[in-house]
């Protein structure tokens, strides 16, 4: 087992990393990451991160947002824990997360902490909470795994990025949250910085194994994937399954209802309605936003050029309106 | 030649979703192509054409859930 230094703090390189050594670089074992990143909404590969996001808050406190290759929930990653990747060459097409997860759990009792249980299926728990969620992805041949470990991970954070924005919800979500979820760093038996623990699991996942560092060659091919793939908003958005959304606001110029159905990501069809005075059709808001990726930006750029066809209800009203 | 293109097992599930055509009825592909997309619990796995050929009628669409084994499509090998 190879343990490969992961140099980048924002998710997208670290996809980038991942699947180049998937598809392209073979180290000639197994490979092993541990990583952390800034505060990132991670999606499943056909999730749709509109329904499982707070878009708002997540835009308000910079929190990124990414798509992964592999299946699974949108969950809340932030520098307070770490995720882990294995890599492995094999032609089994069976899905088998146990010798990927058992390791963790063994290294996890070495480093001392206390009562951990696989589930069997995705999850690990330390005293019957949950700190680990695991994923996959198969590509040319190699198995692409993924689990995220919660260390020090603001668990307000995890419920505010994913839940609307009422109150009475937010604080009863967290409570929920704080019933099922844990940080491992409130379960060891001695006291370790999140740093010192990554280096102990490490070392006891690898055995003490080799370790490489990318070159600068290397690290160019990688940031050009990013930049052309896992960082695009056709990517994160565009794998995003067919949906519908219909909103309804009530501005100075009146009542003002909007559908949208989207599709891959961007806008197929519109309606517009209300009780509002406008020198704009239907078809013409539909040819405006029509083939527009359907994000925050993008949609304000095309509602830009209504410059006013909507009476006493602005580009900005509508705006929040969608988003 | 016609066949039929099933859905493939990949663990312990019994169904699995379809998440991806990346291959319209009428299209070509060759062999290595990846034909479709699969989640089950949790794994997203691609699917690669065996050998070349053109995609037929597709009996489910991108987000159902199918019983593993069950015909999806239909595809002409030349």
């Amino acid at each position: 087992m190879i343990f490969v230094n992961t140099p980048y703090n924002r998710i997208y390189e670290v996809f980038a990393l991942e699947y180049w050594l998937a598809t392209e670089k073979d180290l000639g074992d197994d490979v092993f990451l541990l990583w952390s990143t800034v505060p990132t909404m991670v999606c499943g590969k056909y999730q749709n991160p509109y329904e499982e996001i707070n878009m708002d808050y997540v835009r308000k406190n910079n929190v990124l947002i990414s798509r992964r290759m592999s299946g699974g929930g949108t969950m809340y990653v932030d520098q307070g824990g770490m995720q882990f990747t294995f890599i492995t060459r094999d032609s089994d097409k069976e899905i088998s997360f146990e010798k990927f997860v058992y390791p963790v759990v063994d290294a996890l009792k070495k480093l001392g902490v206390e009562d951990v249980t696989f589930t069997g299926r995705n999850d690990i728990l330390v005293c019957g909470k949950k700190v680990s969620g695991n994923s996959q992805y198969k590509v040319k041949g190699c198995t692409v795994h993924h689990g995220t470990l919660l260390y020090n991970t603001d668990l307000e954070q995890v419920v505010r990025s994913t839940t609307p924005d009422e109150q009475k919800i937010i604080s009863k979500s967290i409570k929920s949250v704080r019933e099922r979820v844990t940080n491992i760093s409130e379960h060891m038996n001695r006291v370790m910085t999140i740093d010192e623990f990554k280096e102990a699991l490490i070392n006891e996942i690898t055995a003490g194994g080799k370790r490489y560092e990318l070159t600068e060659e290397e690290r160019g091919i990688i940031e050009k994937m990013s930049a052309e793939k896992f960082a695009t908003k056709e990517f994160i958005f565009g794998n995003t399954p067919k949906f519908e959304i219909e909103k309804k606001g009530y501005f100075k110029g009146g009542k003002v209802t909007i559908g949208l159905t989207v599709n891959k990501g961007k806008i197929s069809a519109t309606e517009i309605s209300g009780d509002f005075f406008g020198t704009i059709s239907k078809e013409e808001f539909s040819k405006l936003l029509t083939g527009v990726t359907y994000e925050r930006e993008a949609v304000k750029s095309a509602l830009q050029k209504l410059q006013g066809n909507i009476y006493n209800v602005s580009e900005e009203e509508l705006l929040g309106l969608l988003f | 030649m016609k066949k039929d293109i099933t859905m493939p097992g990949f663990g312990d599930d019994k169904e699995a979703t379809l998440v991806a055509w990346n291959f319209e009825p009428g299209d070509e592909f060759k062999k290595g192509d990846i034909l479709f997309e699969v989640e089950a619990a949790k794994a997203v796995s691609e699917v690669e054409a065996t050998e070349d050929g053109i995609m037929g009628e597709q009996f489910f669409e991108e987000g159902d859930e199918v019983n593993l084994g069950e015909k999806i499509a239909e595809i002409e090998t030349k």
